[in-house]
C-alpha cells in the first residue's frame, strides 16, 4: 500500500530550450520524476523555508541550496549549480501563449548603464548570431554587444555617444 | 601610533584595512556613498561618514569631503587601499596641508611612478633594466606609427597614465596601429582624463611577475619576494600565486635586490611593488611600479606571515621597519583567485547585482577578503569584485587543490559569477604543471563552461521543483503568523534582501 502521491508538471526554461518536468512525491520522502523523456526516482527532504533541498538516489547524495528569485531559480551544490527560470505548467502555457515567455527574442538591452562607444550595425543590416552590434563602456571597460540571434536589425535605438540606461533597449532583430 | 584612522575605500578592501586597524587597537572610520549606505565596511568600521552620491567622481574620488570626513572624525592618518585616491598626488598634498597622514609613499614618488615614461628613465638610472620603448608619449596617430616602426612590431600600447589594463592594446602589425592607437587613446581619456598614449616593444610569452617591497621613512627597504600574476584575461589578472614556479632562485634574488635597488633611488615610503616581465630566457624588464597596496597581496601575506597593512601604517607612523631581509623566506605556496560579478557566458561582461545567496568557502588553508554578505547588492557603480578567495598549502599542489575545492563550495545566487571559469583555469595543464605565461588564457580558448551531467542535471530541477512546491507552504505560514511584533527597521535592513524593496 503506497502513501497518497502529489503530483504536480512545471516547464524549466533553461539554457533557451524548454523542459517539461512531472513530479509525484508523497510525505513518505519518495519523489519519482519525469524531466524530459527521462524518469527516475530519489529519496528527499526539504527545509521548512524551501532553501535547502537533500536528495539521495543510490549511493549518491546531492545537498542543494535553492534560492529564487520570482521565478528564476539557483540551485547550488558542491560542485555543480544550474541556472533556470521555473513555471507552473499551467502559468507556463498561459504566458508562452501572450509572449511573455520564451527563448529567441531579438532585443538586445543594455545590462548595466553605460556609453555607446560605437555603433557597428545600422538599420536593415542582415546579422548573423554573435557578431558585433556596438561597443558599450560600462564600469570604465568596453564590452562588444553581440547579436543574440540572426535576423535583420529592424531597429537601432542608440547613437555613438549616447548614454543608456539598464535595462534600455539598443537594437531590435526581426526575421528577415 | 596613531589613535583612529579613517579608511579611504570601499568594498573588500575596506573591510581588509579595519580588520587590521582594529587588530592594532586603532578606530576605524569608513567612508560611503548613498550607494554603500549599508554596506559590509560601513558595519565593521567604528565609525562611518557618508561622501557623496554613487558615482565614485562625487563620493570616493571627492578629495575635499574625504578630507572634512577625517577632520570631523578627528582622524589623524587616511588609509587609501586601492584604486580610488591611493595614487593620486594632489590628494596626498591635500592630505599633508590638512595635517593627515597619507599612508603612503610621498607625492613625488607617485606622480614619478604614475607617469610611466618618467618611471621609465628614473628606473633606468636607478639600474633597473626596462623593456625597449619610447620615453615619450606619442603626439599623433602618424609620429605613433613612426616610432612603432622603429621598435619594431609587434609593440604595445600604453596609456601613460595607466595602469589595470585600460588603454593597453597589443598591435601585431603595421596596418592596425593608428585605429588601435585612436582606441586605446580614447579608453585612457575615459579611464584617467589623460589620453597620452606612449609605445613600447612587446615581450611575446612573457610572464607577469612583480616583487613587493616595504621600505621605512629611516632609510630601510626590503623586497618581500615575487608574485606570479601572468593569468590574466584582457590584462586584468585573474589568478596569482607566490611563489613563482619555474623560476630560477637566482633570478629571484636578482629581481628582489633590483626592486630594492629601485625603492632606495627612489627615497620610497612604505609598500610598493615592482612588476616585471620576465621572457623565456628568465630576463626580466620593469614593466611599472605600483605605489599602493595591491589587490593580490594576500599571496605574499600568507606565504611570508607578514601583514601589509599593518606595516603600512607602523611606517606612516613613523616606526622603523623591524624585519630585516633576512628574517623573511617563503613557507608554502598560496594562490588568489578573483571571484567576480561577471558573465563568462556573454563575454565577461560586468553582472552586479543581489547577491541572493552568498556563502564563501571555508575550511583548512582558505582565506576569504570579500566585502559582502547575503542580502546585499554589488552595485553597477564599482568594480565588480565580489570576493579574493585565497588558499594556502604546504607545497603548490596541495594549493590548488584547496582553491579548487573552495570555489566548488562557493554559492553565490541571484548574480553571474566567473567561479566555474576560475576552476576551469585552475584544472587546465599549462597551470597545473605550473607552466604557464600571459598568454595562458588567449592559448586555452574560448571558455565554455562544464556540462553537468544529463542525470545530475535532472536532481537539479527536481530539486527545484520541490523547492516551489514547499516555499507556498511556509509563505502560507509566514501570513497566518501575527503581526503585532513588528521587526526593527535597523533588523529590516540586514536581513537577507531587507531594505532592498
Amino acid at each position: 500500500m503506497s502513501a497518497p502521491q502529489t503530483i504536480r508538471r512545471f516547464v524549466a526554461l533553461l539554457e533557451g530550450e524548454e523542459v517539461e518536468i512531472e513530479i509525484r512525491s508523497d510525505a513518505t520522502g519518495q519523489v519519482n520524476y519525469k524531466v524530459g523523456d527521462r524518469e527516475g526516482s530519489a529519496q528527499y527532504s526539504v527545509a521548512a523555508s524551501g532553501d535547502a533541498v537533500l536528495l539521495a538516489q543510490e549511493a549518491r547524495q546531492l545537498a542543494l541550496r535553492v534560492a529564487w528569485e520570482d521565478d528564476d531559480v539557483s540551485v547550488m551544490g558542491r560542485d555543480v549549480s544550474l541556472n533556470c527560470a521555473l513555471y507552473p505548467e499551467s502559468r507556463f502555457l498561459v504566458s508562452k501563449m501572450q509572449g511573455g515567455i520564451g527563448p529567441g527574442a531579438g532585443t538586445v538591452a543594455a545590462s548595466m548603464p553605460g556609453r555607446v562607444v560605437k555603433v557597428l550595425t545600422e538599420e536593415g543590416a542582415l546579422v548573423e548570431q554573435g557578431d558585433g552590434l556596438l561597443i558599450l563602456e560600462a564600469m570604465k571597460m568596453e564590452n562588444e554587444i553581440k547579436a543574440p540571434r540572426s535576423g535583420m536589425v529592424s531597429s537601432l535605438k542608440v547613437a555613438e555617444g549616447e548614454s543608456v540606461e539598464s535595462g534600455q533597449t539598443m537594437v531590435e532583430i526581426s526575421d528577415e | 601610533m596613531f589613535k583612529k584612522v579613517l579608511v579611504a575605500n570601499r568594498g573588500e578592501i575596506a573591510c581588509r584595512v579595519i580588520r587590521s586597524l582594529r587588530e592594532m587597537g586603532i578606530e576605524s572610520v569608513a567612508v560611503y556613498s548613498e550607494a554603500d549606505a549599508l554596506a559590509l565596511h560601513v558595519r565593521l568600521a567604528d565609525e562611518a561618514v557618508c561622501v557623496g552620491p554613487a558615482p565614485s567622481s562625487e563620493s570616493y574620488l571627492d578629495t575635499k569631503a574625504i578630507l572634512n570626513a577625517a577632520q570631523s572624525t578627528g582622524a589623524e592618518a587616511v588609509h587609501p587601499g586601492y584604486g580610488f585616491l591611493s595614487e593620486n598626488a594632489a590628494f596626498v598634498d591635500a592630505c599633508t596641508k590638512a595635517g593627515i597622514v597619507f599612508i603612503g609613499p610621498s607625492p613625488e614618488a607617485i606622480q614619478v611612478m604614475g607617469s610611466k615614461t618618467d618611471a621609465r628613465q628614473r628606473m633606468i638610472a636607478a639600474g633597473v633594466p626596462v623593456v625597449p620603448g619610447t620615453t615619450e608619449a606619442a603626439t599623433s596617430p602618424q609620429a605613433a606609427l613612426e616610432e612603432a616602426r622603429e621598435i619594431g612590431f609587434p609593440v604595445l600600447l600604453k596609456a601613460a597614465a595607466g595602469g589595470g589594463g585600460k588603454g593597453m592594446r597589443l598591435v601585431r602589425e603595421e596596418s592596425n596601429l593608428v585605429s588601435a592607437y585612436e582606441a586605446a587613446q580614447r579608453e585612457a581619456a575615459s579611464a584617467f582624463g589623460d589620453d597620452r598614449v606612449y609605445i613600447e616593444k612587446a615581450i611575446m610569452n612573457p610572464r607577469h611577475i612583480e616583487i613587493q617591497v616595504l621600505a621605512d621613512q629611516h632609510g630601510n627597504a626590503i623586497h618581500l619576494f615575487e608574485r606570479e600574476c601572468s593569468v590574466q584575461r584582457r590584462h586584468q589578472k585573474v589568478i596569482e600565486e607566490s611563489p613563482a614556479t619555474n623560476l630560477d632562485a637566482s633570478v629571484r634574488d636578482a629581481m628582489g635586490e633590483v626592486a630594492v635597488q629601485g625603492t632606495k633611488a627612489l627615497n620610497y615610503v612604505g609598500a610598493g611593488t615592482f612588476e616585471f616581465l620576465v621572457d623565456s630566457k628568465q630576463d626580466f624588464y620593469f614593466l611599472e611600479m605600483n605605489t599602493r597596496l595591491q589587490v593580490e597581496h594576500p599571496v605574499t601575506e600568507l606565504v611570508t606571515g607578514v601583514d601589509l597593512v599593518a606595516l603600512q601604517v607602523k611606517i606612516a607612523a613613523g616606526e622603523k621597519l623591524e624585519l630585516k631581509q633576512s628574517d623573511l623566506s617563503q613557507h608554502g605556496h598560496a594562490i588568489e583567485c578573483r571571484v567576480y560579478a561577471e558573465d563568462p557566458a556573454n563575454n565577461f561582461a560586468p553582472a552586479p547585482g543581489p547577491l541572493v545567496r552568498y556563502r564563501a568557502p571555508l575550511g583548512a588553508g582558505i582565506r576569504v577578503d570579500d566585502g559582502c554578505r547575503e542580502g546585499d547588492t554589488i552595485p553597477v557603480h564599482y568594480d565588480p569584485m565580489i570576493a579574493k578567495l585565497c588558499a594556502w598549502g604546504p607545497d603548490r599542489k596541495t594549493a590548488i587543490a584547496r582553491s579548487d575545492r573552495a570555489l566548488g563550495e562557493y554559492a553565490i545566487a541571484g548574480i553571474r559569477h566567473n567561479i566555474d571559469f576560475l576552476r576551469w583555469v585552475l584544472e587546465c595543464a599549462p597551470f597545473q604543471e605550473g607552466k604557464y605565461t600571459t598568454h595562458l588564457l588567449e592559448e586555452l580558448g574560448a571558455y565554455s563552461p562544464k556540462e553537468v551531467e544529463p542525470e545530475t542535471k535532472d536532481l537539479l530541477l527536481v530539486a527545484a521543483c520541490l523547492s516551489k512546491m514547499n516555499r507556498k507552504v511556509t509563505r502560507e505560514t509566514n501570513r497566518a503568523r501575527p503581526s503585532n511584533t513588528k521587526p526593527s527597521p535597523w533588523r529590516q535592513a540586514f536581513a537577507p534582501g531587507g531594505g532592498k524593496k
